[in-house]
């Protein structure tokens, strides 16, 4: 499984259900490549900096991909898109867990079931900038030094006292 | 202590925010690679804080506050309403935008709202 640079005349070339993330004023063009049964999938970002998030979900055989405002899942048995989803900030961070993904924005902590529906939203006091597994628990740390805990089981929230 | 906020005509923004859009959140490069991509397009529209960047960016959030919405950004929070708005500008002959997003707390659209975030976007 890899990401492979491509130029935008190819990207626009494939198939619009192949293309599983674009973005308006792309300037990145890019396939995965999930082999001979399940072919490539496009995308398309802004970020000259930036790469896409590639995550694999080896319990689920299924993969997320997360670039800028968009999130995408697909299963690795079927090639079907289990997830596909616009959002309003950028993409920070995403975590396989056990039976649970958790995918954190700049705005806010999503949690996803095996299968790909959302378990647990939640909206963040501030720009979220990172998040780390605490025991049960997931810890986001806020560009403000705050952090909060989740527990990805029950999605209990609760706010720490700020660091430093 | 609370953090310093400046007050811009019409909105504020943490000061903390500044080291964000300039590059400077890098302690975790790889979760936080969007700070550095903010200064290389910031760069690329001739916004640059060694020279009165900061200053260009605080206009621009001014000048936001009567710039078109984009809807899709649009997110109602339990502390508040997040909406974006988008800034056309041109440095050369690079065009482009920033789309500055704006917080207003309990979503009262009269209080001034924050400047939260920005998204640099570079046209063709």
């Amino acid at each position: 499984m890899k990401i492979e640079s491509i130029r935008e005349s190819e990207f626009n070339k494939m198939e619009g259900v192949r293309q599983i993330i674009v973005h308006d004023y792309s300037r990145k063009f890019a396939i995965l490549n999930l082999g001979e049964k399940l072919g490539s999938y496009g995308m398309s970002w802004r970020s000259s900096s930036l790469k896409p998030i590639i995550q694999v979900w080896s319990e689920e055989k299924a993969v997320w991909i997360g670039v800028d405002q968009q999130l995408a899942c697909i299963c690795l048995q079927s090639g079907r898109l289990l997830v596909s989803l616009p959002l309003t900030t950028y993409i920070v961070q995403i975590m396989t867990l056990d039976r649970v993904t958790a995918v954190l924005t700049e705005e806010e902590v999503l949690l996803f079931n095996p299968g790909g529906s959302i378990r647990f939203s939640e909206d963040l006091p501030d720009q979220g900038i990172g998040m780390s597994v605490v025991g049960e628990d997931l810890a986001i740390e806020m560009l403000d030094g705050d952090s909060l805990t989740i527990n990805t089981m029950t999605g209990v929230f609760k706010s720490l006292v700020p660091i430093g | 202590m609370p953090e310093r906020q400046i007050e811009g005509k019409g909105f504020t923004v943490k000061e903390s925010k500044f080291d964000f859009f300039f590059g400077r959140v890098t302690s975790n490069t790889k979760k936080l690679r969007r700070s550095s991509d903010n200064l290389e397009n910031l760069n690329l529209l001739g916004i640059d804080e060694a020279a009165d960047g900061r200053e260009r960016l605080i206009e621009i959030f001014q000048e936001g506050l009567n710039a078109p919405e984009i809807e899709k950004g649009r997110k109602l929070t339990k502390y508040g309403l997040n909406i974006s708005r988008k800034v056309e500008l041109s440095y050369g002959k690079v065009e482009g935008a920033i789309v500055v997003r704006y917080f207003y707390p309990n979503g009262d659209l009269s209080v001034k709202p924050q400047v939260t975030s920005i998204v640099v976007l570079i046209y063709k």
